[in-house]
């Protein structure tokens, strides 16, 4: 009668092996770059001081269109914008043009490092006692070598793994911000770049974008007119006043009395 | 009598298109309309420049370009007596 026995092998090996392993890291920045062309208008040269003192206060209660910034007040346009510089007393005409703008960085390292280690595994193999069909001990034992030695394999190629992966991780914010900082060189180039061309854009539209200003200014310009001409009018007494305001003229008209 | 005041703005152009200032016949002295023709016209510009206007129509042009497209010219807003 055939009597079934296991066999259990342990295998062990003194493990010195190198790796090496190379990393690399990406990195994109994107930046929304403008360019601008502008031009200056001096107004107190051709403005009344009255007029310009009456769209200064027709400025400061508001007028639809025209929102107050750092040094005046600011009409957006389709391209740009025109502002009152209320210290200058000029008109500033700006065209603008903008776009996105991305910029690649990339780091690489060769990480490498050594595993030295006793790496030990054991496995099992089953034999009969008589050798019944050829499951002898002998056979066992070189089932359960095999499998060990393959089993000790198996370990080194994981720890080694595991090891790389240490190293790159303790390597990992070194080499992203590496690929930062060279994504941002790049943009910063780049955006240099666009910027000037932008700047051209700009510049080949500032003339077709000071009609639209103008045109937006008038629009100011005869609210002021119309302040400081009545504002003359009340003060000097003046009779049968009679004021249009529409959408294409302003007129006005007083008798001043002697 | 009085002294008649006309002004219109054209807000497409940004012209001052009429800017008069009319005694009416009533015969003022010279210096006293071109007086009041320049304090009525200092309002609306830095520096106004007076013409006659003969007959209704004016001797010199009227040249009110407030916003000119040449931001480098002076314009001349001129108010007119008659």
């Amino acid at each position: 009668m055939c009597n079934p026995r296991r066999i259990e092998v342990t295998a062990s090996r003194q493990v010195a092996e190198a790796w090496v392993r190379e990393v690399h890291r990406v990195a994109t920045q994107t930046e929304v770059v403008t360019g601008a062309a502008r031009v200056l208008q001096p107004l107190d040269a051709s403005v009344g001081a009255p007029a310009l003192a009456a769209l200064e206060q027709v400025l400061q209660a508001g007028l639809a269109g025209w929102t107050a910034v750092a040094g005046g007040y600011r009409h957006e346009l389709d391209g740009g914008y025109v502002t009152y510089l209320a210290d200058e007393r000029a008109l500033e005409i700006v065209a603008t043009a903008c776009a996105q703008v991305q910029g690649q960085g990339r780091s690489s390292a060769a990480l490498s490092g050594q595993l030295q280690e006793e790496l030990t595994a054991t496995a099992e193999a089953d034999y009969y006692d008589d050798g019944w069909g050829g499951w002898t001990q002998e056979h066992a034992h070189e089932q359960a070598r095999r499998a060990a030695e393959a089993r000790v394999l198996e370990a080194q190629t994981k720890r080694i793994e595991e090891q790389a992966q240490a190293a790159v991780a303790a390597q990992e914010g070194r080499l992203r911000a590496a690929a930062q900082q060279a994504a941002a060189t790049d943009l910063a180039a780049r955006a240099e770049q666009r910027r000037a061309e932008l700047a051209r854009e700009a510049a080949a539209r500032l003339q077709t974008l000071g009609v639209h200003a103008r045109q937006a200014f008038h629009g100011l310009l005869a609210q002021a007119y119309r302040q400081a001409l009545l504002a003359l009018a009340r003060r000097r007494g003046a009779q049968n006043i009679i004021c249009s305001d529409g959408a294409d003229y302003l007129e006005i008209e007083f008798l001043l009395p002697r | 009598m009085a002294t008649r005041v006309h002004f219109r703005f054209n807000k497409h152009t940004g012209e001052v298109e009429e800017f008069l200032v009319d005694d009416q016949n009533r015969q003022l002295a010279e210096t006293d309309h071109d007086r009041i023709a320049l304090e009525v016209g200092r309002y609306i510009a830095a520096y106004p420049r007076l013409h006659d206007v003969q007959e209704g129509r004016p001797v010199g042009v009227a040249a009110a370009d407030q916003a000119a497209d040449d931001p480098e010219r002076r314009p001349a807003l001129s108010p007119e007596r008659e």
